[in-house]
């Protein structure tokens, strides 16, 4: 059945404009970062790579990307531990409150940045108070982004478990290797596409979280927060659009080469399930 | 199992033992796998979830927290009209920002998903490249397009559709509205696609072998499959919207949302115990919602 | 192949950390031979760290400075105290909120022997009752200065006489005022109530109807001083209240601006840098305090701000007329200032303050 031209022009044209909605404002952050404006209004005057001069001369925005990216790798690595080894108790075994945990481990997510971020914030306070060294800094942003960055990882390896047989283990054993060896050989290279894809997911959120970061950070800053500071005292503007422009520039490789890791490898996808 | 174990090294040989010990004791192994991700989730997210309606429970004297017990932050929360006026008021924009993404994500992702083959997963990712792109630039470049003289009031006159420019296109709800709109679009695209791709191609073709039509096939055979991840979508979107007190201050006229009376408590006027009162509203609206998805089984989806 | 993009991915992610340490450390400047060195972490007010009067300290001290900014007193109180009170060393504390600081145990007393430049204060600055506790100092006065009317000179010609045109349906949606409850203080002193902070109910009341008559002329709320010059910059706003650090700002940046003090009067603010009480960077703090009160820097800070500075020696460093406007020694225009305190009654401001917002 072929569906009239007029229905999949009108369907294409929907969503062209739904495409325009979105890249508008990118469209704008590119424009204003390669112009010599300081006002944000329209037209803009004349072009000019001035605001990324200003940016590579202040040292303010690379360290609060430092920053950010030593928060966002640590928080990566606790979620994929953490995530991986949840998907295993949730795929592998059976226990009482599977399903509890299950949801508790996505509620970070689902619940709104706020409340987990003046959750957190008191909790580390009242911590503090009876002594453990839960002081506001990079460290307990870090665990706070972990938190909802375990369900990343975890759903990912969840669903990739759910579609490996377990065939290819039990034959693994079969020919003398201990469970270890399996593990490292033989589960591990299946769910190696679904952790990396988890890991860049949650690597990609944590650098741009601003919410709970508001709340758990101390007198340091990291990149969105030093975007909220100098949105707030109102200078150099197209500086941040410049910055925005340097981040993103490097996000997309780095996701697109997440997205290609994520593919199932065409050997695995042969093995009938189990 | 035939082991040849004189043969192999010391290390391996410990190491096969104690994974012998894991796996004769497959609670070990339970315990093993899940205790650190549930040690974590206790002690970093219950805790505080937990400990934040304690606090809802305490008060302030002299500028400190005092754990003194105390509903009085309850009383004021529904004595004083203003705070559930706010959250009306964050529930109604949520939802029109929750259903203008259904309406905007629906089309284009059945479009994607069965009128382009080749530049599919491409297109998919445009999608996402948004996301990637900082928020807050986002979100202020949105003051550039709706200003006095931005690009969208610039245009407007241009074409002669109006001779003043319309300042209620910022610092206004409906600024608040189109840009929570466009930044939380693509978490409803992204379920809204994955559901839709799951349905089976043949589905079409035997739906209208049985004689439904384009409509008829959308709204007895798309819709129903779809739904799981509609509703997927919707939980991400209202929430985000719910709790995002940044977009209305940088875009509202000073209106406020849940979000907002939140975080001035905690980072303004300094009252800990009444914004843990005013956080658990949300928690319960959303807690609301999330039970209804269960009952669709949508978690799954997630 | 797999591997090797894993690898590329990881290795992009080092590079975007290698990128940003090495600009970073690129641009700080290393202090060799520091005299105390370690980081300084503050809340101040915009302006008070001033690159123009920071480096120069940094180079001296050693002392790197982090410095996050507030709007509000509220806003500084909240921050200064969230998470035990322990990620900042220094705030410069207006007098509506450097009691709350005192009474919550959030600063330590100073030993103003230890900041030589004390001395040559103002004498309604050195111990005034806003930062002096049965005589003990929990810090020591830096600037101070008036909320003022600023205006859009190419739509007022002449400098407004009254408070009147912010409350004026003339200029609906082209005026804007802080997002700060203190501003209550305002009204009462538009309406000549002659104890702006201690307000009956009835004044209250009064003043509550006018705030929401003059909702709907607010374009929006400012709660920065960049935000305040960003909605003069765009045009959104013609006229405001603010401060004169605002006016130096658009100046500088081309718009046509200019700030009065009405006839009705104006409430105003005097700063204090206070100390926190569980600072463990106590030297660099001390030099901070000794150094922003000098004469030197207080020009400079004026410079960047227009506020008044609280070293009367100052006045020295200014051409007259100057110093004349700023009224450095002029105690009768400091005593027509109604300043910032702590409204007995501070809840029921925050509530109507809500109520109004909406």
């Amino acid at each position: 059945m072929r569906t009239p031209l007029r229905v999949r022009l009108s369907l294409g044209t929907a969503a062209l404009l739904v495409y325009a909605f979105l890249y508008l404002p990118l469209l704008i952050i590119f424009i204003y970062a390669f112009n010599s404006d300081t006002i944000t209004s329209w037209p803009p005057q004349q072009p000019s790579l001035q605001w990324f001069h200003v940016l590579f001369s202040d040292p303010d925005p690379w360290t609060a990307l430092e920053n950010s990216v030593q928060v966002a790798v640590e928080a990566t690595i606790v979620a994929v531990f953490l995530g991986t080894a949840a998907a295993f108790a949730l795929q592998r075994f059976r226990f009482l409150g599977r399903e509890a945990l299950n949801f508790g481990i996505t509620l970070p997510i689902l619940l709104p940045g706020i409340i987990t971020g003046v959750a957190m914030t008191t909790w580390f306070t009242q911590l503090t108070q009876w002594g453990l060294p839960f002081e506001l800094s990079l460290v307990t942003v870090a665990i706070g982004h972990a938190t909802f960055c375990i369900v990343l990882v975890m759903n990912n390896v969840l669903a990739r478990l759910r579609r490996t047989s377990r065939s290819l283990e039990e034959a693994s054993m079969d020919l003398g290797a201990d469970g270890w060896q399996t593990f490292w050989y033989v589960t591990l290279p299946s769910i190696r596409g679904a952790i990396i894809a988890g890991a860049l997911l949650a690597f990609t959120l944590s650098l741009d979280e601003v919410i709970v970061t508001f709340f758990l950070i101390g007198a340091q800053n990291t990149l969105p927060l030093w975007i909220l500071s100098h949105i707030r005292q109102g200078i150099n503007f197209p500086e941040i659009d410049a910055i925005a422009v340097v981040v993103v520039s490097i996000s997309i490789p780095i996701v697109l080469i997440a997205q290609y890791l994520a593919r199932e490898p065409a050997a695995q996808r042969a093995v009938p399930k189990a | 199992m035939a082991t040849y174990e004189g043969a192999l090294p010391r290390a391996v040989t410990a190491r096969r033992a104690v994974a012998r010990q894991v796996r004769a004791h497959r609670r070990l192994a339970l315990a093993l796998v899940l205790g650190p991700p549930l040690i974590w989730m206790a002690g970093f997210y219950l805790g505080p979830l937990v400990y934040l309606l304690l606090e809802s429970l305490w008060q302030i004297q002299n500028y400190n927290v005092v754990q003194v017990w105390t509903l009085a932050n309850y009383t004021q929360i529904f004595s004083e009209p203003v705070w559930l006026d706010v959250l009306r008021r964050t529930v109604v924009m949520a939802s029109l920002v929750t259903l203008s993404a259904i309406v905007l994500a629906l089309p284009l992702a059945y479009f994607l998903v069965r009128y382009t083959r080749r530049w599919r997963h491409l297109l998919y990712l445009a999608v996402l490249i948004p996301l990637w792109s900082s928020y807050l630039v986002r979100v202020f470049a949105w003051k550039t397009i709706l200003g006095r003289d931005g690009l969208l009031n610039t245009f407007l006159i241009g074409i002669h559709v109006v001779h003043q420019p319309i300042s209620a296109l910022l610092y206004s709800n409906t600024a608040v509205y189109i840009t929570l709109l466009q930044i939380w679009l693509p978490y409803m695209v992204i379920p809204v696609y994955a559901a839709i791709e799951r349905i089976p191609p043949s589905l079409y073709e035997a739906s209208s072998d049985l004689g439904a039509r384009g409509w008829r096939t959308i709204l007895h055979v798309v819709w129903p499959l779809a739904f799981p991840g509609i509703l997927a979508g919707s939980i991400f979107v209202f929430s985000l919207s719910m709790g995002d007190f940044i977009t209305p201050l940088l875009m509202g006229n000073g209106t406020q949302f849940i979000g907002n009376v939140i975080a001035d408590q905690f980072g303004i006027a300094y009252n800990y115990p009444f914004g843990a009162a005013l956080a658990i509203l949300p928690l319960i609206v959303l807690t609301v919602f999330l039970a209804i998805a269960r009952r669709f089984g949508v978690l799954e989806a997630l | 192949m797999k591997k090797l993009l894993a690898l590329a991915s990881l290795a992009l992610i080092l590079a975007l950390s290698a990128l940003g340490g090495a600009v970073s450390s690129a641009q700080v400047s290393r202090h060799a031979a520091g005299k105390i060195g370690g980081p300084l972490n503050m809340i101040a007010w915009e302006g008070y760290a001033d690159p123009s009067f920071v480096r120069p300290f940094e180079a001296q001290t050693g002392c790197h400075i982090n410095v996050t900014y507030a709007g509000s007193s509220d806003e500084m109180f909240a921050k200064f105290r969230a998470g035990g009170g322990t990620a900042y060393d220094l705030v410069s504390a207006s007098g509506d909120a450097s009691l709350r600081f005192i009474h919550s145990g959030a600063v330590q007393p100073v030993n103003v022997s230890k900041i030589p430049n004390w001395k040559n204060l103002a004498p309604q600055l050195k111990s005034p009752p806003h930062n002096t506790v049965n005589g003990k100092h929990y810090g020591v006065s830096f600037m101070w200065g008036p909320d003022v009317l600023i205006y859009n000179t190419h739509v007022f010609h002449k400098a407004p006489t009254s408070w009147s045109v912010i409350y004026s349906h003339a200029y609906k949606g082209r005026i804007t005022i802080p997002d700060n409850p203190i501003q209550i203080a305002d009204v009462a002193v538009y309406l000549h109530y002659k104890h702006p902070y201690n307000l009956s109910n009835a004044q209250l009341a009064r003043i509550k109807n006018v705030l929401m008559a003059q909702r709907p002329l607010i374009r929006t709320y400012w709660t920065s001083a960049g935000e305040f010059d960003q909605l003069f910059k765009n045009g959104e706003v013609v006229a405001g209240a603010g401060w004169p650090l605002m006016t130096v700002q658009l100046k500088q940046a081309h718009v046509p601006v200019a700030d009065t003090v009405p006839r009705e009067g104006a409430t105003g603010w005097a700063d204090t840098w206070m100390l926190s009480s569980h600072s463990s960077h106590v030297a660099c703090a001390y030099a901070w305090m000794n150094y922003a009160l000098s004469p030197q820097v207080q020009k400079k800070v004026v410079a960047v701000t227009d506020y008044s500075p609280a070293n009367l020696k100052t006045a020295r460093l200014l051409p007259a007329s100057e110093a004349k406007a700023l009224h450095i020694t002029d105690t009768h225009y400091f005593d027509t200032l109604k300043f910032w305190q702590t409204p007995p009654n501070y809840t029921q401001w925050q509530l109507i303050w809500n109520e109004i917002k909406g």
